[in-house]
């Protein structure tokens, strides 16, 4: 075979390859919303679960999964920007940063699973919370943690050197200069990882599996140390554990299209609002 | 051998040579000069087609090698790139070994004869003037070798598919005077063979190298003479200008 | 005075917050530890209970699994353990009334233990498993068996997993360890050819207007929730795979690892994509013009300069597999079973640990056995963590 036929036929399986995965998105996405569609409507998703979870809707998820969202950004936004104004502004180049970086990346590849093995032990069991949103929200914030501490990381990096130089020239502090210069500046590039952080808390089963969810529950949670029902997991009871699941089916294809849509939602904001804001610092 | 006829060439909107027509003949050294961003380097690699991967970029007139317009769609790119050498400006040798870096393009080119590429190899840093000082390092990593080895090899790279026309761009310009004048001596005897097309920032290379001396600013040839003309007596009063320093 | 005092605490909250990735990993490590390692110190009978022959039996070397095998009526004769040619008679608390009345044991139950030991005084095969409360212990005629801890070697190259028979569960976990590795390594087997073709043609082919549609596309796949992928994987994929192949289920470790290598193929494609996107473009140039194709230079020069980036996207995929667990959990069918085929069901890490913690008794030794699984799971993904960042870290060109 000739070289030029050679490389014609490798460059056809890799436009081919490419086409398969954009249409392994299609198929899923497709799926799940055509199946979705069809039992979305208003009760559905203001409603509580009825008839063994086979009917009703899935309101009481959807507020869980508001507050895991809520109670996880309230502990690992605060500590992962302040990481990262540490990293970035103090600690300079040396062992300490290289080991915090190793540090933040190694604790980003621990299996969620994982993280709700330890959310168990220490939360639940090791500080009583029993299974409750506050232990759920303290899981998924220290999963979202190292996303956080990085897009902040590169948020900060991404402000020009002559800003703080000119911030310190008239007079102010490093504190000063941080705070009215370099915060101010970084916080939209912060936010994307603050929403990106959001769709990982809302599509993750693991993590709760033993630190809030519940299977079924009759009414909304009334305090932070109540367990409470969530997306992801009442998906996976419909799925795989329900009184019927033939009969629940609809439900589950309902809840998977509308976790797929919050998720995807999220995702797809903090990717654009990032191409976005690459663009403008680009034009500067 | 390379003819060109009213060339001009866009990145995007901006027209980087306007109206180029100029001949080289066989078996000569033709050095390009002028200011950084004049478009001598764009013209070189014109002759190869290397401007192809860039995007965005337009070419009108016409580029004959051998009589034939290399920019004519029946072309093989592979085989037209294969006739023509090219050495960079900083050496870029392949993350291989010595070897390897010398056999690529025989590799490339379908060669498979073991023997035929040793020969070839060998023979090849020879004529590059590399043989004597790396036939112990054959098999070591291209990076071993100090800068000017390096580009030497490079050039070893490009002999080795036996061109016939080769293209140098600044290929001096990351050296030490040491190894610069190891590769102006190679060029004044890969002369006899192949016909050279050098850029150079130096004046005094292209003094000491080319036969014939094109200047270049603004991306216009501003004048075409032979070597010892325009350095000793140009025509136009800016070439004199420039060769004697007053601006660069 | 007040302002320095304001500033230090300032800065000691940012340093606390730069450590606390760190102090995180290092108590997840004496967490899962400390609930694991307790799990070795468990006898290898369910706790609470003790098990009782007759005194003239000789049979002393005892662990789980031959415990279990007498009672699965396996082995029916103490000849076959080194002891007298007697047939052993098994027996549990219920079997006290095919020899007594309620009455006769007390009330309260108070003669109980002394009844015991009558029993097994006179059954000579007999061997009773009995709680700690009504142990027969200090009547003559009576052996309480020493039965040893639970050894590591029983935890891991056990092959059997039943951590709920009685009196003896089963912690094999070789069945699961298996397990996860033939899922994970078959997932790479299909997304590595497939995500380094669509990162080749990100990197090298792709228009600059294709390329901006791809990058997002990729990233939504990697946005997608991994129970959404179990979903999918469980009402379409499931019984594609049994269709196609003719099975009797369609959840094997085949439809695990289609799912799980659609789920590590962002990870793969994103790294090799940078890192061919790295190589520089003097090589590229230089292969070129020597006459190369440019798939001749892609294959030659591209993908070996960018081989250790290469490398560390197959760790992390691998890392990604390995420690997946809703999807998995979903789509393998979940047997604790030797993986003897890619068609049957199997059962990985992760899943057993999201699938019986629930179940498992608090601080019992089956929790401590998934806590231990959960160790091991940690430390494989610590490890493959640092062994990709070490591989893209060097640049090695001599053995390319």
């Amino acid at each position: 075979m000739n070289k030029r036929t050679k490389q014609k036929f490798a460059f056809f399986f890799f436009r081919l390859f490419s086409i398969i995965i954009v249409g392994i998105l299609i198929a899923i996405l497709g799926f799940i919303a055509v199946n979705g569609l069809k039992v979305i409507n208003w009760e559905f998703l203001s409603g509580m679960p009825k008839e063994g979870m086979t009917e009703g809707g899935i309101f009481p998820a959807i507020v869980g999964t508001c507050y895991l969202i809520i109670g996880s950004l309230i502990f690992a936004v605060p500590l992962g920007v302040m990481a990262a104004i540490y990293t970035v502004e103090y600690a300079g180049n040396g062992k300490v940063v290289r080991f915090i970086r190793m540090m933040t990346n190694n604790l980003a590849s621990i299996p969620s699973i994982v993280f709700g093995l330890f959310g168990m032990a220490l939360f639940v069991k090791g500080l009583g919370f029993g299974d409750s949103i506050i232990a759920g929200s303290l899981t998924l914030g220290l999963l979202t943690l190292p996303i956080i501490i990085r897009t902040s990381e590169e948020a900060l990096k991404a402000v020009p050197e002559s800003y703080r130089t000119g911030s310190y020239a008239l007079g102010a502090t490093k504190l000063q200069t941080i705070r009215k210069v370099v915060f101010p500046c970084a916080l939209p590039n912060i936010l994307t990882g603050i929403i990106l952080s959001i769709s990982r808390v809302s599509g993750e089963t693991a993590p709760i599996l033993f630190t809030v969810a519940a299977y079924f529950l009759p009414s909304l949670p009334d305090s932070i140390f109540s367990q409470a029902m969530a997306l992801p997991y009442h998906l996976y009871v419909l799925a795989t554990s329900g009184t019927d699941i033939e009969a629940s089916r609809p439900m589950a294809y309902g809840t998977a299209l509308v976790l797929v849509v919050i998720v995807l939602f999220f995702n797809l904001t903090a990717t654009l609002l990032r191409q976005r804001l690459s663009k403008n610092m680009k034009n500067k | 051998m390379i003819v060109t006829k009213n060339i001009n060439f866009y990145y995007g909107t901006f027209q980087a040579l306007k109206n180029i027509s100029m001949t080289m003949e066989a078996n000569t050294v033709t050095a390009f000069i002028g200011p950084s961003g004049c478009g001598k380097s764009t013209f070189l690699r014109l002759f190869n087609r290397m401007n192809d991967l860039i995007d965005g970029t337009r070419l009108e007139g016409e580029c004959l090698i051998k009589g034939k317009d290399i920019y004519d769609k029946s072309i093989n790119i592979d085989a037209l790139r294969k006739d023509i050498g090219m050495v960079f400006q900083k050496p870029n040798p392949f993350p291989k070994s010595v070897f390897e870096n010398v056999a690529y393009g025989l590799r490339v080119n379908g060669i498979k004869d073991k023997k035929f590429i040793a020969d070839k190899v060998e023979e090849t840093l020879k004529a590059a003037a590399l043989f004597d000082e790396v036939k112990d390092k054959l098999n070591k990593s291209a990076f071993e070798l100090s800068g000017g080895q390096q580009q030497r090899l490079c050039i070893a790279r490009a002999l080795a598919v036996e061109p016939s026309i080769l293209l140098m761009d600044e290929p001096a310009s990351a050296l030490d005077p040491i190894s610069t004048s190891k590769i102006e001596e190679l060029i004044h005897d890969l002369k006899k063979k192949y016909t050279i097309v050098i850029v150079t920032h130096n004046m005094q290379q292209a003094a000491r190298v080319s036969d014939k001396t094109g200047f270049f600013m603004l991306g216009e040839l501003i004048e075409y003479n032979d070597t010892k003309k325009m350095f000793l007596n140009p025509d136009k009063e800016i070439t004199q200008n420039y060769i004697t320093g007053r601006f660069g | 005075m007040l302002k320095k005092f304001s500033n230090f605490t300032i800065k000691s909250l940012l340093i606390f917050s730069g450590a606390f990735a760190g102090i995180t990993i290092l108590f997840i490590s004496i967490f899962l530890f400390k609930e694991g390692l307790g799990f070795f110190k468990k006898p290898a009978v369910e706790e609470g209970y003790s098990l009782f022959v007759n005194s003239k039996n000789k049979v002393e070397d005892f662990d789980s699994k031959k415990i279990k095998e007498i009672f699965d009526h396996e082995i029916t004769n103490w000849s076959e353990l080194g002891g007298e040619d007697v047939e052993i008679l098994l027996f549990r608390m219920d079997n006290i009334f095919d020899y007594y009345s309620d009455e006769e044991l007390g009330e309260e139950y108070e003669f109980l233990a002394e009844k015991l030991a009558e029993v097994i005084k006179a059954e000579e095969g007999i061997i009773a498993f009995v709680p700690h409360q009504y142990s027969p212990a200090e009547y003559s005629g009576v052996k309480e068996l020493s039965v040893p801890n639970i050894t590591p070697s029983d935890f891991f190259t056990g092959k059997d997993w039943l951590p709920t028979a009685t009196p003896s569960p089963l912690f094999g976990t070789l069945p699961m360890l298996l397990g996860t590795l033939l899922v994970s390594l078959v997932a790479i087997l299909f997304a590595l050819p497939l995500g380094l073709g669509v990162a080749i043609y990100l990197s090298e082919l792709a228009p600059e207007g294709i390329r901006k549609f791809l990058k997002p596309i990729i990233e939504l796949l990697a946005g997608i929730p991994s129970v959404v992928y179990g979903f999918f994987g469980l009402v379409v994929l499931a019984p594609l795979v049994q269709k196609t192949f003719n099975l009797p289920v369609g959840e094997t470790a085949l439809t695990g690892s289609l799912i799980l290598a659609i789920m590590a193929l962002p990870t793969i494609i994103s790294i090799a994509e940078d890192a061919m996107r790295n190589t520089p473009r003097a090589m590229k140039e230089a292969s070129l013009a020597l006459g190369a194709t440019h798939w001749q230079t892609i294959y030659r020069v591209i993908i070996p300069y960018s081989k250790s980036g290469i490398s560390a996207a197959v760790v992390l995929g691998i890392g990604r597999a390995i420690g997946e667990t809703m999807a998995v959990l979903m789509v393998t069918g979940n047997a604790a079973l030797m993986p003897t085929s890619l068609f049957d069901p199997v059962r990985t890490i992760p899943a057993t640990i999201a699938a019986e913690l629930g179940e498992a008794p608090s601080g019992g030794a089956h929790y401590q056995a998934l806590f231990l699984l959960g160790a091991i799971l940690f430390i494989i993904t610590l490890f493959i963590s640092i062994a990709a960042e070490m591989i893209s870290k060097k640049k090695n060109y001599k053995d390319m």
